[in-house]
C-alpha cells in the first residue's frame, strides 16, 4: 500500500510548504481577478487558511506548540474579520444594491 | 513518527460519516410516500408572469444573529488548549480564563442592551 | 501596560455611558480617560516598574513616546469629531469607544516584542477603523471606502501571516529579539541567508507597504482617504501611519538589521517610486481630501528613507517627522470640515481668510509645515531624516529635496486660493470652541514644535 507507507515514514516537509503555497497563491489570485466582493472575502479567507497549515506544519518540524497557538489566534481574528467584512457588504448592499467591486467608482481622480 | 494504525480513528469517521449521509438518503427514499399522475409528473408551467425579484430581502435580524453566533462560536476554540492544560495551570489560569469570560459577557451584555437580539420591537 | 489597560476600560466605559443618551458624558470619559493614560505614558517614562505587566509587551522609551503622540492625536480625532458624533446620540458610544479601540491596537503594535502581540495590534487597529470608514451610512463613497479599505486591509493581514510563517519556519521563533540573534549568530552560513527566511522578509515588508501606504501599493488610499469622514480620516493619517512605522521600524530594526543589504535596495526603489508617484498624482488635484491622500503618500516616501537608514538616530528622526505631520493632517481635515464643502474642492478655501482668520492661520501654517518651510515642526522633522539619511543615500535624498520643491507648489496653490477674494460672498465660519482649543494646540505645536523638540536628545 502507497499511502500507509508514506504515512509510516511521515509526510516530508517540502509537500506542506507546496500544498500550502499552492492554497495562497490560489486565494491572491482569486483576490486579484475575481469581482464578487464576497467571493473575495472567500478568497482572503483561503490565504489565512493556507498560512494555517504552514504555521502547523513548522510547528511540527521545529517541535514547538507556540505556532499552533498562533494559529489559534489567527482563526478567531479571521472570524472577526469575517464578521466586520460582511456587516461592511451588508451596508454596500443597501447603498448599491450590488456586491460587485467592478461598480464601485464613485471615487475617483 | 505517526503509523498507519493512527490514521484508523479518521478512517473510521470518515465512514460513519458517509455512511450516515448514504443511510439517510436511500431510507427517505424508501419510506416516503410516493403518489404518482399524470398531472404530477408533467412540467410546471404557467402563463403567469413572474412578480418581483427572487432574492427578497429577508428581515435583518436573520443576518445579525448569525453573525453574532459566528462571532462568539469561534471564539470557543481557545477553551480547547486550556481545557487540554487544565490541571497545569491552576489557579493562574483560571483567573485568566474568568476574565477572558468576563469580557466576553460584557460583549454579550452590549449587544442584548443594543437591542440586536430582540425580534419585535 | 497600565495606560493600555486604562485606554481599553474607558473605551468600554464609553461604549456604555452612550446608553444614557447623553453625548457630552461619553466625551467626557473618553478624554479623562485619554489624559490619564498620556498621564501614566509620561509616568513610565525611565521607569519600567508598573502595575500590570505582560512579556509580550515592553514599554521601552521608544515605545511610550509614539504611544504618547498616538494617544494625543485619537483625543485630538474624539474632540473635532464630536459635533458630528453627536447627531447621533444612539451611536456616539460606538464612534468613540471604536476610535479608542483602535487606539488600544496601536499601542499593542508599538510595544509588541512578539510576532503575536504585533499581528493582534495590527488588527485592533484595523478592524475598528474598516467599521469607523463606513460611518456615514447613507452615502455611498463611505462605504465604499470602508469596503476598499477592509478588503485592500484584509489581503494585506494575509501577505504578513505569510511571511511570519516563512520567518517562523526559518528561525523557530516568533520574538524579534531572537530573530534578531539567530540571523547575527549565522550570518556568515548558509543558515540566514536561506531562501525561506528571504521570502518571509519580503512578504512582511510589501504588508507593511500596504499599510502606510506605498507606492505600488498606494491606491486604495486616495479612495478611502477621500470617501471616509473628516475626523477618521485624520485618524487614520496620524495614528495608523505613527503605529505602522513605530512596527516597521521595530521589527526591521530588531528582527532584521543584519539583512540590511538584501531588503535596503527593493525599500530604495520602493521610496522613489513612492515620492515620485504621489507628487505628481498630487499636482493637478481639485478635491482637498485627495490631495492631502496624495501629499501622505508623498510623505510616506519621506518617512520611509528614516527606515532604509537604520542609524541610532532614525527612530527619534522618524517620530519628529510623524508628530509634526499628525498636527497637521489634523488642523486641516477639521477646517476642511467646517467650511462645510459636499464636494470637498479645494476651491472651497477662497476667501478663508477674509471668513474667518484664526482658520485661516492656522490652515497656512499647517500647509506651510507640511511643505517644509522653517522654522515649522514639518521642517525640523524632513531634515533630520534627510540629514540622517545622508551619509548612506546621498543621491535619493538629492531627489527627495527636488520633490519637496515640487511639493511646496501644490501647498502654496491652497495657501493662495485662501488669501483670494471669493466670488460669492459667503456669511461667517463659526467655530466651535472644542476646534478652537484644539486648532490652537495643533498651531502652537507647529510653530514651536520643531524648535523645542530639535533641542532635546530624546531617546
Amino acid at each position: 500500500m502507497v499511502l500507509a507507507t508514506v504515512f509510516e515514514s511521515g509526510l516530508s516537509m517540502e509537500y506542506y510548504l507546496i500544498l500550502s503555497s499552492i492554497l495562497f497563491v490560489i486565494g491572491v489570485v482569486g483576490v486579484l481577478t475575481r469581482k464578487n466582493a464576497i467571493i473575495l472575502l472567500m478568497c482572503v479567507e483561503l490565504m489565512l487558511n493556507a498560512v494555517n497549515l504552514l504555521l502547523v506544519a513548522f510547528s511540527n518540524y521545529h517541535g514547538k506548540a507556540d505556532a499552533q497557538i498562533f494559529v489559534f489566534f489567527i482563526m478567531v481574528v479571521a472570524a472577526a474579520e469575517a464578521t466586520v467584512g460582511l456587516s461592511i457588504l451588508v451596508l454596500m448592499y443597501r447603498n448599491a444594491r450590488s456586491v460587485d467591486i467592478g461598480l464601485f467608482n464613485k471615487l475617483k481622480g | 513518527m505517526s503509523t498507519a494504525n493512527d490514521y484508523l480513528p479518521i478512517l473510521i469517521q470518515a465512514g460513519v460519516a458517509i455512511g450516515f449521509v448514504v443511510l439517510v438518503l436511500v431510507v427517505t427514499h424508501v419510506l416516503g410516500p410516493k403518489l404518482n399522475s399524470k398531472k404530477k409528473d408533467a412540467n410546471f408551467e404557467c402563463g403567469i408572469e413572474s412578480k418581483g425579484d427572487a432574492r427578497f430581502p429577508v428581515s435583518v435580524r436573520y443576518f445579525l444573529t448569525a453573525i453574532l453566533f459566528v462571532l462568539f462560536d469561534v471564539e470557543v476554540i481557545f477553551f480547547y488548549p486550556y481545557a487540554v492544560n487544565f490541571s497545569d495551570l491552576k489557579l493562574e489560569g483560571l483567573l485568566a480564563v474568568i476574565m477572558f469570560v468576563a469580557f466576553f459577557l460584557v460583549g454579550f451584555f452590549y449587544v442584548l442592551k443594543k437591542g440586536a437580539l430582540e425580534w419585535e420591537k | 501596560m497600565d495606560a493600555l489597560i486604562v485606554i481599553f476600560l474607558s473605551g468600554l466605559i464609553s461604549l456604555f455611558i452612550a446608553f444614557a443618551k447623553k453625548p457630552v458624558l461619553v466625551l467626557l470619559t473618553s478624554t479623562v480617560g485619554l489624559l490619564i493614560a498620556i498621564a501614566l505614558f509620561i509616568a513610565q517614562w525611565n521607569n519600567p516598574v508598573t502595575l500590570f505587566s505582560y512579556e509580550g509587551l515592553e514599554f521601552t522609551n521608544t515605545a511610550l513616546l509614539y504611544s504618547i503622540a498616538a494617544s494625543i492625536f485619537a483625543l485630538f480625532s474624539i474632540l473635532i469629531g464630536y459635533n458630528s458624533y453627536k447627531k447621533q446620540p444612539e451611536h456616539t458610544g460606538e464612534y468613540i469607544g471604536l476610535l479608542m479601540f483602535s487606539l488600544v491596537g496601536a499601542v499593542c503594535m508599538l510595544a509588541f516584542t512578539d510576532m503575536f502581540m504585533f499581528f493582534l495590534g495590527l488588527e485592533i487597529l484595523s478592524l475598528p477603523i474598516y467599521v469607523l470608514a463606513g460611518t456615514n451610512k447613507k452615502d455611498l463613497r463611505s462605504s465604499e471606502a470602508s469596503l476598499k479599505y477592509f478588503l485592500m486591509g484584509a489581503f494585506a493581514t494575509g501577505v504578513l501571516l505569510f511571511g511570519i510563517a516563512w520567518t517562523y519556519g526559518a528561525t523557530g521563533t516568533f520574538k524579534i529579539q531572537e530573530i534578531g540573534d539567530f540571523i547575527y549568530n549565522n550570518q556568515n552560513t548558509g543558515i540566514a541567508h536561506s531562501s525561506i527566511l528571504y521570502v518571509g522578509v519580503l512578504l512582511i515588508m510589501a504588508s507593511f507597504l500596504f499599510k502606510v501606504g506605498a507606492a505600488p501599493f498606494h491606491f486604495w488610499s486616495p479612495d478611502v482617504y477621500e470617501g471616509s469622514p473628516n475626523e477618521v480620516t485624520g485618524f487614520m493619517a496620524a495614528v495608523v501611519k505613527l503605529g505602522a512605522f513605530g512596527a516597521f521600524m521595530k521589527i526591521f530594526g530588531i528582527a532584521f538589521p543584519d539583512l540590511h543589504a538584501f531588503w535596503a535596495p527593493a525599500l530604495v526603489i520602493v521610496a522613489l517610486i513612492t515620492i515620485f508617484l504621489g507628487n505628481l498624482s498630487a499636482l493637478n488635484q481639485i478635491h482637498f481630501k485627495r490631495l492631502l491622500a496624495y501629499s501622505s503618500i508623498t510623505h510616506v516616501g519621506y518617512a520611509l528613507l528614516a527606515v532604509l537608514t537604520l542609524s541610532s538616530n532614525s527612530i527619534e528622526n522618524l517620530w519628529i517627522y510623524l508628530f509634526g505631520y499628525g498636527f497637521s493632517i489634523i488642523a486641516l481635515v477639521a477646517i476642511a470640515k467646517l467650511l462645510n464643502d459636499d464636494e470637498d474642492k479645494i476651491s472651497a478655501f477662497k476667501g478663508l481668510a477674509k471668513r474667518n482668520p484664526f482658520l485661516a492661520t492656522v490652515a497656512v501654517l499647517a500647509l506651510l509645515s507640511l511643505a517644509g518651510v522653517p522654522p515649522l515642526i514639518g521642517f525640523f522633522g524632513k531634515y533630520l531624516v534627510f540629514a540622517d539619511a545622508f551619509t548612506q543615500y546621498p543621491l535619493i535624498v538629492i531627489i527627495a529635496l527636488a520633490n519637496s520643491g515640487i511639493g511646496i507648489y501644490y501647498y502654496l496653490k491652497t495657501v493662495i486660493n485662501i488669501f483670494q477674494k471669493e466670488e460669492i460672498e459667503e456669511s461667517k465660519i463659526e467655530v466651535p470652541a472644542i476646534h478652537i482649543v484644539v486648532l490652537s494646540i495643533c498651531a502652537i505645536a507647529i510653530l514651536v514644535g520643531g524648535l523645542v523638540l530639535s533641542q532635546y536628545k530624546l531617546l
